[in-house]
């Protein structure tokens, strides 16, 4: 009969950076119960310091926090590419649609132009197309005495009185004005 | 346990699955996936405008809708089919069409092409299941039928059938692009997905010659003209004398029906070649000028009839024996004096200035389906065409050609060749001038300055002299009254005493003809020449050139020296003094 004393309280052991080491009091049934020779062993248990414990949950927090953070961040990232595609597809289209109409006005304005267009505007204010037309063509002298008389002309203006050529028409014709 | 081994099987099962798809399949699921999702779009390039020299759209392509439908998603076939036909105005039988057309097993059949707007709404405000639009260019024509015969026109996909859009096809129509993006169901990009852009490369624009309100001044008065005369049809063309510029080229036909006429759907001043008649005669009358072979004040001995194989050759104003100057047989259109002149130069030389004038020879503007004219080698003429081909019968020319032959003694004896495009705008907007019209000498500059004053006298005492004055400016200028070739086999006594068919004569017995009025103004620094035709006016109203046509050029000449700010003659349109002798 073994007279090992049970222990029935942890053996304090001096406070060092290493765990500790606790051996558990072994019950009076387990007394007697070791193989013989076998060294008597507790199993090794220690207890993790309390400011590690807090440590590695600060860290899981923030690793649990970034990621969820990247997540979000990639998931806004994503709907905000999604949403510039969907606005640059409207804006696509509405440059689309603003070409259609810009084509579609310039064919408009190139029908308001056409001659038949601006006969029947005419006819409808009142307007009638002549049987005949005179013209009135003045000469070249008529026209520089108007223009002397008006004082919008010299008298180095006036060409020779024989002279009726084509070239005192193109002497006179700024002052008859763009057309004559 | 055994549920623990069906587990751990099934789940060996999937995963030998995921890592086949992963691997094995990977390429062919990856394709499958993005040909779903790949969208393969050809962007039209736009059709070039084609403007006139002024810088007015003739032509314009716009975007319009195009209704296709899927029929394999189309609900109630006869209700679909019933509202597009009311929303298109389809007659009955259209709509049956349409309806076998929802019917059919196709991904894809056209309901209507380039609609209008309204109709696109009502179409796209019916939100009918397998009912699609998409936009197509569509040509637009904003002055109407304004040369229309002349633009011509395209298909409804756009390429040029007929006229300039045919010609100019490949300048006009531009390189199709091409996008391929990545979309979801609902049409829509998917972000970061694939997008490959190839821009479409818009046509090039044309800035024609033509100016449009000449163009359309001109095929009123023609109209007028072709329909007051009860006529076939005319032309008119106006050239810039010393560009060869065409600043309007009018084509007019009347319907025999109703008697309408309007402007005609074919190019006839390039593609309809008729004998010209007396106008032709500045042929043999500048040749033998410009061969020295007489001058403008030479007497010739002119009898009654001349005698041509089995043919006698009269003038219009019958005579004996006369004597007429050089300028005395042009102003009054002898065609024994026209004779006369040309079988002095002999057909060698005659043939050689018919060419140099254009006559029998392309234009080179090479319009779809123009003529080049008839006029046969001088070695083939027969006997009695060597001597009317002198008088312009014989020989059959275009309106185009007749005023390129006139321009070439306005301009002082060089052909111009016609010209009708001056310009291209690309892509970028750049605008690219086409080189200037090729030129040659006909006749010597004196030569073309003794025929000025001849022309003249036609105009001032001949037999253009009843056409109204323009005010202020010299006209020189030929008539000329052609007869049209008849089929009829009318018979006639020739000078042989024999039963001979006159190919000139209707089964009645009747003549008809081509009235021309060709001249150039102010005549003594030439700014425009100008050329009337008048197809088959009624025989028995006014159906020669000076009281036909000659009109018309006088109404043209008007409006064109006005629009264009020409200046008056410096003699103030006085005619010249008639010549010595």
């Amino acid at each position: 009969m073994s007279t090992t004393t049970p222990r029935l309280a942890p053996v304090a052991t001096p406070r060092r950076a290493g765990p500790l080491r606790i051996t558990l009091p072994r019950r009076e049934h387990e007394v007697g119960q070791e193989p013989a020779g076998a060294e008597k062993r507790r199993p090794d248990l220690r207890v993790v310091p309390r400011r590690r414990r807090r440590r590695a949950g600060v860290v899981a927090l923030v690793v649990c926090v970034v990621v969820f953070g990247v997540m979000l961040g990639l998931v806004a990232f994503q709907a905000k590419i999604a949403a510039d595609q969907q606005r640059l597809d409207r804006v696509d289209q509405e440059t689309s649609n603003a070409q259609t109409e810009y084509e579609r006005l310039r064919v408009i304005v190139a029908q308001l132009e056409s001659p038949q267009a601006v006969i029947s505007a005419a006819k409808d204010k009142g307007m009638d197309v002549p049987d005949s037309v005179t013209y009135i063509t003045p000469s070249a002298n008529d026209v520089v005495g108007v223009a002397l008389a008006e004082g919008r002309a010299t008298s180095e203006t006036t060409p020779d009185p024989g002279d009726d050529s084509t070239s005192a028409w193109e002497a006179v014709k700024p002052y008859v004005g763009a057309t004559p | 346990m055994a549920l623990l081994l069906a587990v751990a099987l099934l789940l060996v099962v999937v995963v030998a699955r995921v890592g086949m798809l992963q691997t094995v399949d990977q390429h062919r699921l990856a394709a499958e996936g993005e040909s779903q999702r790949l969208s393969n779009v050809t962007l039209t390039a736009p059709r070039g405008t084609i403007f006139d020299r002024n810088g007015f759209e003739l032509a314009i392509s716009v975007p319009q809708s195009t209704v296709w439908a899927d029929p394999r998603a189309v609900g109630d076939k006869g209700a679909t089919a019933a509202a597009l036909a009311n929303a298109l105005r389809l007659s009955p039988s259209d709509a049956a069409t349409l309806q076998d057309r929802l019917s059919s097993d196709k991904e894809f059949v056209y309901v209507a092409r380039q609609v209008d707007d309204a109709a696109a709404k009502a179409i796209a405000d019916l939100k009918l299941a397998g009912i699609y639009q998409y936009n197509e260019p569509k040509r637009f024509y904003p002055a109407g039928n304004l040369s229309h015969g002349l633009l011509g026109g395209t298909d409804t996909d756009g390429k040029g059938t007929a006229g300039l859009e045919e010609k100019f096809d490949s300048t006009l129509s531009g390189q199709p692009g091409e996008l391929i993006r990545e979309r979801d169901q609902q049409g829509r990009s998917i972000p970061s997905g694939r997008r490959q852009l190839v821009p479409a490369q818009p046509g090039n624009d044309l800035v024609l010659t033509i100016d449009k309100t000449l163009q359309y001044t001109t095929e009123q008065l023609l109209a007028q003209q072709v329909g007051a005369l009860t006529a076939a049809g005319g032309t008119a063309v106006i050239m810039d004398t010393a560009t060869g510029d065409i600043l309007a080229m009018a084509s007019v036909d009347r319907d025999p029906a109703t008697g309408n006429v309007s402007v005609s759907a074919a190019n006839k001043a390039a593609v309809d070649a008729f004998e010209p008649g007396s106008v032709a005669k500045i042929v043999p009358s500048s040749a033998v000028l410009d061969l020295g072979e007489s001058t403008p004040n030479e007497y010739w001995h002119l009898t009654g009839t001349h005698k041509s194989d089995v043919y006698e050759i009269e003038d219009v104003e019958q005579h004996g024996n006369i004597d007429l100057t050089t300028s005395e047989i042009i102003a009054v259109s002898s065609n024994i004096g026209a004779v006369m002149m040309a079988n002095r130069i002999g057909p060698p030389a005659l043939e050689q200035y018919l060419h140099a004038y254009g006559f029998g020879v392309p234009s080179g503007l090479d319009l779809p389906h123009e003529t080049a004219g008839i006029l046969t080698p001088q070695s083939q003429w027969s006997v009695s065409q060597r001597d009317t081909i002198a008088y312009g019968q014989g020989v059959a020319v275009t309106a185009l050609q007749l005023t390129a032959a006139m321009n070439a003694i306005a301009n002082h004896g060089t052909y111009v060749a016609p010209r009708l495009v001056d310009a291209t705008i690309d892509q970028h907007g750049d605008k690219h001038e086409e080189p200037a019209s090729g030129t040659r000498q006909v006749i010597k500059p004196e030569t073309a300055n003794e025929m000025t004053p001849i022309l003249e006298g036609v105009w001032c005492a001949g037999t253009a002299r009843h056409a109204p004055r323009i005010d202020g400016y010299s006209v020189a200028g030929k008539t000329g009254t052609g007869y049209i070739a008849q089929n009829a086999g009318y018979k006639v006594v020739g000078t042989d005493g024999k039963l001979t068919t006159d190919g000139y004569k209707d089964a009645n017995g009747v003549n008809h003809y081509n009235a021309t009025f060709a001249g150039y103004l102010p005549a003594e620094n030439p700014r425009l020449t100008i050329s009337v035709s008048i197809f088959d006016p009624l025989p028995s109203g006014p159906h020669f050139g000076g009281n036909t046509a000659a009109p018309v050029f006088s109404s043209i000449a008007h409006e064109a020296l006005q629009q264009l700010q020409i200046p008056p003659s410096s003699n103030g349109g006085s005619c010249p003094a008639a010549p010595g002798g």
